[in-house]
Formats: C-alpha cells, structure tokens, sequence
C-alpha cells in the first residue's frame, strides 16, 4: 500500500460518514425544546412554538 | 580454400575462423596474407601496433540482438584526438558486421547500401541530414583518421592505407551510420549504439577493472611544472592532465607530459569527491579521475557548478555534475535528439521520452584537475541547452562544430556519498535544481489512483444505505386548514412510533395550495419525556402569466429532517397558518424515519479528495519554483 495515511483516512472518513448516516445526523439544526408539558395534548394553543408568528414574505411574482 | 593453410612467409600455421576472409595476419611473423585463388600471398607486414586500451581483442565473444558473434579482425584509427578499433566479427549465420569501440562506446554496424549517391568527402558537413529507409540521420562529426594497422581476418583487403575519413551519423533514437570514405565511391554502414553490458562479452583481455592492465597500468609521473606526483589511470584515452598544484595542463600523449598552458585559479578548489576515490554506482565501479569547473555568465551574475569525471574500464567515462548540492550522473548519448514542440515550450525528443527546453548558456571551463580524455583547456567556452524531464536531463554542448549529447539522472548527495564512501554528509542540497524530481510528483498520481478507488468505495456505501435505508413510514393522515373559520387553529396528531436506533425523521408537507402561501409551526413531541423538536415550514406556490409567458414560483410541498430522533412515541403539534384573504386549503402530513442523506456523501466525496489535490498543488508549487529559474518563458 502506498499510502497507508491516506488509507487510514479514507477508513476514517467512510466510517464516520457510515456513522453519521445510521444514527440520522443531519446537517440541518432543530430547535431542542425540553420537558414540554403533557398539557399541550389536551390544549395545544396553550404551547408557543418558537416559529409561530414568524412572519415571511410570501407573495408571487 | 580450407580453414586452415600455412604462412607463405614463415610457414605457421593460419587458422581461419571464417570461411569468408579475404585478408589475415600471421599471429608469428605479424605478415599481411592475401587469399589468391587457392593459396596466401603475403602483401605486407604490420607495423607495431600502440599500446592497446581496448578490453576487446581477436576471439572475443558477444551476443548483439540475440545473435552471438565472435571478433576475427580489426582495423585500428588513430586521429588528433585519440584512436579506435574497427573490430570485424562474424555471426553465428557467417554474417559479417563491425564492432566500433572509440574511447569505450561501442557500437554495431554493418554494410547497407545507400539508396542515393553519396556526397564526396569534401561536399559533406557537420548537421546535414540524410533521410534513408524513412529514418532522419544527422551528421555528428567527421574525423579525418589515420589507419595504424590491421590484425586477424578482414572481409576484403585493407593494408596498404594512410588516411582515411568518416563521417558519424545518429539519429534520435540512437540508431548510427558511418559513410567511410576509404574506399571509391565510399561505404555506407548502419548500426546501433549498445551498452558495454548489453552486448555480454566473453574472453576479453583481462585488465584491471579500474586502473589498467598489462599494459595499461596506472602510470606514475611527476609534473615538469611543479615536480608534483602524478598518475594517469586511463592511460589510452587521457588525452590532458591537470597539476592540482600548479594548475598545469599536460600532455598525457607526450611522454615528457609537455606543459600545454598554466591557468591562473581564482582560488583552489577541494573536489568534495578527491581525485582517485572509487565508488559504485548503479552496479559499476568508477575511479574519479578529473574535476572542472565550469560557469555561466548571465546578466554579470557567474554560476558555477562541478563536474567530475569516472572512469571505468570497461564502461568507459561518466560524469557526476554537482550544484548547490544537487548531484547528476551524467553520460554522453551517442544520439541526435529531434526538437519537437512540447507543450508551449520547445523540446526535443529522445528514446520515447520528450524533454522540455530549460535553459541555454554558454558555459566557461574556470577550474580543471586531474585526467580528461579531451584536450582540456581553461577558458574554453561552449554553448550549453538543457532539456528536463525530472528526474532526467538532457545536455547539449556545441564545441568547434560538434553537437554532444549527455543524459544526466537526479541523485541524492546522499547516495554519493555512500557509493564512494565519503566522510561526513553530503552537503544539503539548496533551492530547486532543474531536474530535480518533484517530491510529490508521484505520490499526486499515485493518490488521485487511490483516491477514485476510496471514491468507488464511498459509492458503493452510498449505494448501501439507499438500497437498505428504513424509509419507514411511521405517520400519514390528511387534513384541512381555513383561515376564515376562526377556530383554533393549532392541533396535535394521534400519537405514532418511532423504532428501532436512533435516526433521523422526515415531516413531509403536501398541500393543495394555488397561488397562496401556507406557514406550518410544528413540533415533534416525545410523549413520554416531553422533549421537542420545535421548527417551521412554509410552502408557498403561486403562478400566472405576463409579458414573458407562463411562470411558476414556489412548490405545494416542503419536507423537514430531524435528526437524530431516539425512539419512542411521538406527536406531532402542528399549527397552520395562512393569508386572511386565502380561502383553505387541504393537505398531507407524512413522516417517515431512517431516509437517507446525501449530504454526508458529498462531503466526504470532497473530503476524499483534499489529499490528493494538496499534494498536486505543491507538486504545481514545486514545478512554479523550477521553472522561475529557466529561460524559457511560459507564454
């Protein structure tokens, strides 16, 4: 092999992105929201997304 | 006639090794016998032949294109310059060719016909150029000879000669052609140039591999300049010596070792290899015999750098050629390159390889010691080009109309150094050398091979996870939305199950929307931990037509990755949210876990490939450095 460091690297390489594929990562972020309560299954008006209200233009050409 | 009959002369026994011969010697009486009909008539006698340099003699034995030969005959050249032997040999089949050895180059020949008149001696000139049997043969040098002597079996009668000239001729690949202008009209022969080791000798004279043999022994001698000692180890082909003490130049041929000229040094010079070391280089041992200085002069800057002379032999002469620690060994190519375009740049072509043009000078021999086989002589200018193909370089040197050739191979000081076991360590070498191999030259090719193989790999991967990924639908159910109803209009889903390890999640959107905007806040509730994933998604899609045609903006469906979901039971809080003025809408909300990304594979793609397109930058970085330094401009 001529090149054992490149070998280790690619070896490196196809196991994290093998890795990363399994276990779902992704390279797009989510707000992590915790212990939200169990109310919000009986009233979900009472729970205030983050998004909500987060106005855009949406208007065609 | 038999292969066997008596000297005419002395009544010696002749043998005959080939059947053919129309000349031979007497090995006892030295006499020239003729055949005549049926019997030998004695034509001459042969004059004392000069001290023999040459290895060959009559019975050697050789193999030449996978045909083995045996030398019968010789005719023996001397001219200003030194001598050679024409050694005639007989091939197994009875062919008669020609062995030329001159200063240890050898060369192969036989008699061919030229499809054309040949020019008269005096009409030809150095740098013409013939075309026969579709091959280009360039005159190389022409050498007014004098014929010293004949020994063995000659194929016709040669022995009462006193000058006769040559002309050389060479073409790119190595090939060779001598018009010889002895006889009327002259002879035309074709040949190649072989490698001492090629040509697998048997039954050479035994002498010493380095220094002489019986009667080529190292000669000692003392300059009549300085008294110094001297030695000539190349006795037979050292044409001048240099004193390193009093910077004399001898006359190796003149047995009083008359001084020629006496230089001025501008300083002495220590040889970092002294005269006389011996070392091995690729399998053959070589003596230093002689050191030069040469120089340039461009734009007032001088350059230097040193050449030194080894001897072997057998092998004949090579150079190593050192500056600022770069170390070349050099041989002369009995070739004439063909110039070629390469690239932008100018070039030649030589045995397959095309070398680019680097830089012409015209360089000064500024310091000189010990043995040359040429008439050295300080201040001697010659035009120098050279030519690369790291970790090659091609030399050619014009001097007094004659083009010289040399192959030169990179080393490393520290190779020197060891062949010639040389104290301490090789100097280290400074800046980039014009042939010098690139260092990362071939580990950039090697790793682009490498890294398309870990490219097939990761799509292979790829493949993997697309063909075996989950895509498990775990959520599906459709809905309606209007804005103008007023009721609340957030929601949560029927609880779902997300197994098996963690992964990431799709939410899917699909709407019907018709130019009209759409704005889902949701959030992915574990049921039993209460932690979320809290994002927002809009889906807009709106189209018409104006002045320019039909147009389209937006797409009724979005998607969303979570990732890294743990398993567990899930909800979904969803809460629309659309233009007043918007009417409703109907829509899907699906959500799968385990799809595959393509994203991760891209980078890796481009993460596979950063190795090898570091090492071909420094590799461009390497080659922009080499090139600052030549003369030929990149445009």
């Amino acid at each position: 092999m001529r090149h054992p460091l490149y070998a280790i690297y690619g070896v490196l390489i196809l196991g994290f992105i093998g890795f990363a594929e399994y276990n779902g990562w992704s390279l797009t972020r989510v707000n992590e929201v915790k212990n939200i309560p169990r109310t919000v299954r009986d009233n979900p008006g009472a729970y205030r997304s983050h998004y909500a209200g987060y106005y855009r233009y949406f208007g065609g050409k | 006639m038999s292969q066997q009959a008596n000297c005419p002369n002395c009544g010696a026994a002749i043998r005959f090794r080939w059947s053919g011969a129309v000349q031979t010697t007497c090995e006892y009486c030295r006499s020239i016998l003729v055949r005549r009909d049926v019997n030998l008539e004695k034509v001459g006698q042969v004059a004392d032949l000069p001290p023999d340099v040459s290895p060959i003699q009559i019975g050697t034995e050789g193999v030449y294109q996978d045909k083995a030969f045996q030398v019968v005959g010789r005719i023996l050249y001397d001219y200003k310059d030194g001598a050679w032997n024409e050694w005639h040999v007989i091939f197994q089949d009875g062919k008669s060719g020609w062995l030329s050895d001159s200063q240890l180059e050898y060369t192969v020949s036989f008699l061919g016909t030229a499809p054309e008149p040949l020019p008269q001696s005096g009409q030809i000139n150095h740098g013409r150029k013939f075309n026969w049997n579709g091959t280009t043969y360039d005159v190389t040098s022409i050498t007014r000879a004098n014929y010293r002597g004949v020994e063995g079996e000659l194929p016709f009668e040669y022995w009462d000669k006193e000058h006769a000239t040559f002309a050389d001729l060479r073409t790119e690949d190595g090939r060779f052609a001598t018009i010889d202008y002895s006889d009327d009209p002259p002879l035309l022969f074709f040949g190649a140039s072989v490698d001492f080791d090629n040509l697998k000798f048997k039954n050479l004279r035994q002498l010493d591999r380095l220094g002489g043999g019986e009667k080529t022994a190292v000669a000692g001698l003392n300059c009549p300049g300085c008294g110094a000692a001297l030695s000539i180890s190349a006795a037979g082909h050292t044409l001048t010596v240099a004193c390193p003490k009093c910077h004399s130049i001898l006359d190796a041929k003149d047995p009083n070792l008359q001084v020629l000229e006496k230089f001025q040094a501008r300083q002495a010079i220590d040889p970092l290899i002294p005269l006389g070391s011996r070392g091995k280089l690729f399998g053959t041992e070589y003596e230093v015999i002689g050191f030069q200085e040469r120089t340039t002069d461009v734009e007032d800057v001088p350059d230097s750098w040193l050449e030194y002379l080894l001897f072997n032999r057998y092998k004949g002469f090579r150079y190593l050629t050192e500056y600022k620690g770069h170390w070349n060994f050099v041989q002369t190519v009995p070739a004439s390159p063909e110039h070629v375009r390469s690239g932008k740049k100018g070039g030649v072509r030589f045995m397959g390889r095309t070398y680019k043009a680097f830089a012409s000078a015209l360089a000064t021999t500024t310091y000189v010691m010990g043995e040359f086989p040429w008439r050295v002589h300080v201040g001697e200018k010659n035009g120098t080009s050279d030519y690369i193909a790291p970790p090659r370089i091609l030399s050619n040197e014009i001097t007094e109309g004659e083009s010289v050739w040399s192959l030169g191979i990179y080393m490393p000081g520290t190779e020197i150094w060891q062949a010639f076991q040389l104290p301490g360590q090789a100097p280290a070498a400074r800046g980039i050398y014009l042939n010098q191999p690139a260092p990362f030259a071939g580990q950039a090719s090697s790793m682009w091979g490498a890294s398309f193989k870990w490219l097939w790999a990761l799509i292979f991967v790829a493949i993997l996870f697309y063909a075996f990924a989950g895509r498990e639908t775990v959520f599906e159910k459709r809905y309606s939305f209007s804005p103008r109803s007023g009721a609340e209009a957030s929601f949560v889903t029927d609880t779902f199950e997300v197994r098996g390890h963690p992964s990431n999640v799709e939410v899917s959107i699909s709407t019907d929307l018709d130019n009209a905007w759409a704005y889902f806040s949701l959030a992915l509730i574990n049921e039993s931990t209460g932690q979320g994933y809290d994002f927002g998604r809009e889906v807009s899609y709106y189209h018409g037509r104006d002045s320019d045609g039909n147009w389209t903006e937006g797409h009724r469906n979005d998607s969303a990755i979570i990732p890294s979901v743990a398993p567990g039971r899930y909800y979904l809080r969803v809460e629309p949210e659309m233009g007043k003025e918007a009417m409703s809408m109907l829509y899907t909300l699906e959500i799968k876990r385990s799809v595959p990304s393509a994203a991760f594979f891209w980078i890796g793609a481009v993460l596979l490939l950063l190795p090898p397109l570091r090492a071909t930058w420094r590799v461009a970085k390497f080659e922009s450095k080499r090139w600052s330094e030549s003369d030929q401009a990149e445009s």
